[in-house]
């Protein structure tokens, strides 16, 4: 694929159509695009994705019409907004468009409607033609799981090889797409997909049943066996997806769990202090009624307690105590005399003994005498004192013991404040931690549904094999058939050899590919790593003299990461050039690399090494560079260099590409 | 059925060449692709077997 040219109108800050064309000069085959910072240069890459993909990066990712000229429609205008791509691929080109209409409605409000695709392209007879299939088209093209490898965002570069682990089967059929396998496999498909629609499968279909029962029943099981199979697979399929998701987001909150793990010590320090603070609540409410309890009964007896010691102290000095009943009264003497027997049965007679102790006892009531009264009286009086002594001492303590209760919950709530303050904007660990062992579970389902759909697959595989020998077998004894049997015996031979043609080509394709990024890398980087690829073109650093188990460990700067990414997608792209399978005509394609801010994480030297090594092994290089980084790259990629255009900034919403600028 | 490995290689890469074709022209889809090769098996078992 080699990038023609891309027209922006009212894309972004690129207000008005602009346009850059792109070198296709295999000599010179470098483009640069200078920008200050915030001049548009990612808002570039960002026109590549969002023309090929309909996506952007941005935040405000619905809205992408200038500001500028939004800001001047009236309710009723429209506007529209497009970019445009001209790109060649397997000798065809193509003119990519997306476009979309931003309508001011009534309120003033602009709103984007739904964003338009066209495809063109140009057969070698020239006759230009319309793509209907524009997903399928740019796939094959360049398909979305590689593209953030084609246009590459320096800024937000990752270790992309091992973060990028969903769908990694697509990542390596992309791969092998682009390594040139897609004609091998494509025609691997059309042999034996396993349907219907496939050679062997219409060849199968074919043969001629005669019209016996018991043959109609074996194709008739056939069919049945091959549905099942079908399904167990597309399960198989969805399976290994979802674990993989799955997967994928358990080690992506491992990672939150293990980069925040003083996050969850001081999260669970809050929990334990929450629940302190809930127990000495209780213990403060305890103690607070325990105090209104004292104060409500002692409080009275010692405010009174001065008092009562007076009032002791005068009935004392007057000696006013006398031998009186408590509580009795002289009516209740008169009431006796009058019934004429006392209470405890004897008769009260004028001047007999008891008549005369209870006229004698009258003498000590009132209202003859209050001596009985006080007597009580000073019992109380003695009573009360004695709480009121006990009272101050009491109070005090239980008041003593409320405040401890009530500064320690007000410590713990500091404590709490200032670590709310410090996790304020970090992940709730706990809720991630409760979260990855929900995932754990669902993936230990998946995985064993996964190994029973796999079961299943092999034993329809089985009975299906079985079959179709008999299916052969019977169908050998017509001679109708012959013919029929002869084409699927030279089909299976056929595939066969593509089978093991593919399987083959594609280790050797993967160790050419490690082989190749070791060998970019080396020029690179100086230092002793290396980078391994897997089966599932997953890349990663391997640091030596270090033990497995620690290799995840081993420290990775951004730089490193950065270099790595150059050097696994270097060697993507020179492999894709170099056209390594000549064995069958098998063709690979040529590709471009798109990069923004390319150095922003490297160092003067690693600048200076990429930038030697990338127009050696892509075929067209495109860069979106700021001026001090230019500075550096320009020693090793002036020669190379054809085209360069300059981002000027007139305001934050509108910035003219300027075309061909001395340096 | 003995297979002539040289003319089977050979008829892979006619197959192949047609594949190549395809993805630049998208003349035709899977199952017509899978017709046209089933032809060309048919052709070849027919004139060679």
């Amino acid at each position: 694929m080699l990038l023609k040219s891309l027209t922006l109108n009212n894309f972004r800050v690129y207000k008005g159509e602009q346009k850059i064309v792109f070198s296709t000069n295999r000599d010179k085959n470098v483009t640069v695009i200078l920008g200050k910072n915030t001049s548009g240069k990612t808002t570039l890459i960002q026109a590549f994705k969002w023309v090929l993909y309909g996506k952007t990066d941005f935040v405000t990712a619905d809205f992408l019409l200038n500001l500028e000229v939004a800001s001047k429609l009236l309710p009723g205008d429209s506007a529209d907004m497009k970019v445009v791509l001209e790109l060649e691929h397997n000798d065809v080109e193509y003119i990519v468009t997306r476009k979309q209409k931003y309508l001011c409605i009534s309120t003033g409000e602009v709103k984007p409607e739904q964003a338009k695709v066209i495809i063109q392209y140009k057969l070698p007879n020239g006759q230009v033609s319309f793509e209907k299939n524009y997903i399928d088209t740019i796939n094959k093209i360049l398909p979305e799981e590689l593209s953030e490898y084609f246009f590459f965002d320096g800024e937000r570069i990752g270790n992309l090889g091992s973060n990028n682990r969903r769908g990694r089967k697509d990542i390596a059929n992309a791969v092998k797409g682009v390594l040139g396998l897609n004609v091998l496999d494509t025609t691997i498909t059309h042999l034996s997909g396993g349907d219907k629609i496939s050679v062997i499968g219409k060849l199968k279909n074919s043969i001629d049943t005669q019209g016996d029962k018991k043959f109609e029943q074996k194709k008739k099981t056939m069919e049945q066996l091959r549905e099942k199979l079908n399904k167990a697979t597309k399960l198989v399929d969805d399976f290994e997806k979802t674990i993989d998701y799955y997967s994928m987001e358990i080690e992506k909150k491992e990672k939150l769990i293990s980069e925040h793990r003083d996050t969850a010590e001081l999260k669970k320090e809050m929990d334990k202090n929450a629940a302190e603070i809930s127990i000495n609540s209780r213990n403060k409410e305890k103690k607070e009624h325990e105090l209104k309890k004292v104060f409500s009964e002692k409080a009275p007896m010692f405010f009174m307690q001065p008092l009562l010691y007076k009032a002791i102290k005068m009935i004392e000095d007057y000696d006013l105590v006398d031998e009186g009943i408590p509580e009795m009264h002289s009516e209740a003497v008169d009431f006796l005399i009058k019934r004429g027997r006392c209470i405890c049965g004897r008769k009260i007679e004028i001047g007999n003994e008891a008549y005369n102790n209870l006229m004698k006892q009258k003498n000590y009531l009132p209202p003859q005498s209050i001596g009985t009264m006080l007597r009580v009286f000073m019992t109380n009086a003695n009573h009360f004192s004695n709480m009121a002594s006990s009272f101050h001492e009491e109070f005090i303590n239980i008041y003593k013991e409320l405040r401890t209760f009530k500064k320690k919950i007000s410590d713990l709530h500091s404590i709490n404040e200032s670590i709310s303050d410090k996790i304020k904007d970090k992940p709730n660990i706990g809720v991630i931690e409760a979260k990855v062992r929900e995932l754990k579970k669902k993936l230990n389902t998946l995985q064993r549904d996964r190994e029973e759909e796999i079961k299943n697959q092999a034993i329809y595989k089985n009975e299906i094999d079985k079959l179709d020998k008999e299916i052969k077998v019977l169908a050998s004894t017509f001679e109708k058939n012959k013919f029929v049997l002869d084409c699927i015996e030279y089909a299976e031979y056929i595939l066969d050899i593509l089978t093991t043609h593919y399987n083959a080509m594609e280790k050797t394709i993967r160790k050419k590919l490690e082989k190749k990024v070791n060998e970019i890398f080396a020029q690179m980087y100086h230092g002793n790593r290396t980078i391994k690829i897997d089966e599932d073109y997953i890349y990663e650093i391997e640091t030596p003299i270090i033990d497995n188990d620690f290799q995840k460990k081993a420290d990775e700067s951004k730089g490193l990461e950065t270099v790595t990414s150059f050097a696994f997608i270097s060697g993507i792209v020179s492999l894709a050039k170099a056209k390594i399978d000549k064995s069958f005509g098998n063709e690979t394609e040529t590709y471009p690399l798109v990069m923004d801010a390319p150095f922003s994480n490297a160092d003067e030297i690693h600048v200076e090494n990429i930038s030697k090594i990338l127009p050696e092994v892509a075929e067209q290089v495109i860069m979106f560079i700021m001026h001090k980084d230019w500075k550096y790259a320009e020693k090793v990629l002036g020669p190379k260099l054809e085209t360069m255009y300059e981002l000027d900034k007139q305001s934050e919403t509108y910035t003219i590409i300027r075309g061909e600028v001395n340096v | 059925m003995k297979v002539d490995k040289a003319k089977a290689i050979a008829l892979i890469k006619k197959i192949l060449s047609a594949e190549k074709e395809n993805l630049k022209t998208k003349a035709y889809n899977r199952e017509q692709m899978a017709e046209k090769i089933k032809k060309m098996i048919e052709e070849e078992v027919r004139k060679c077997y």
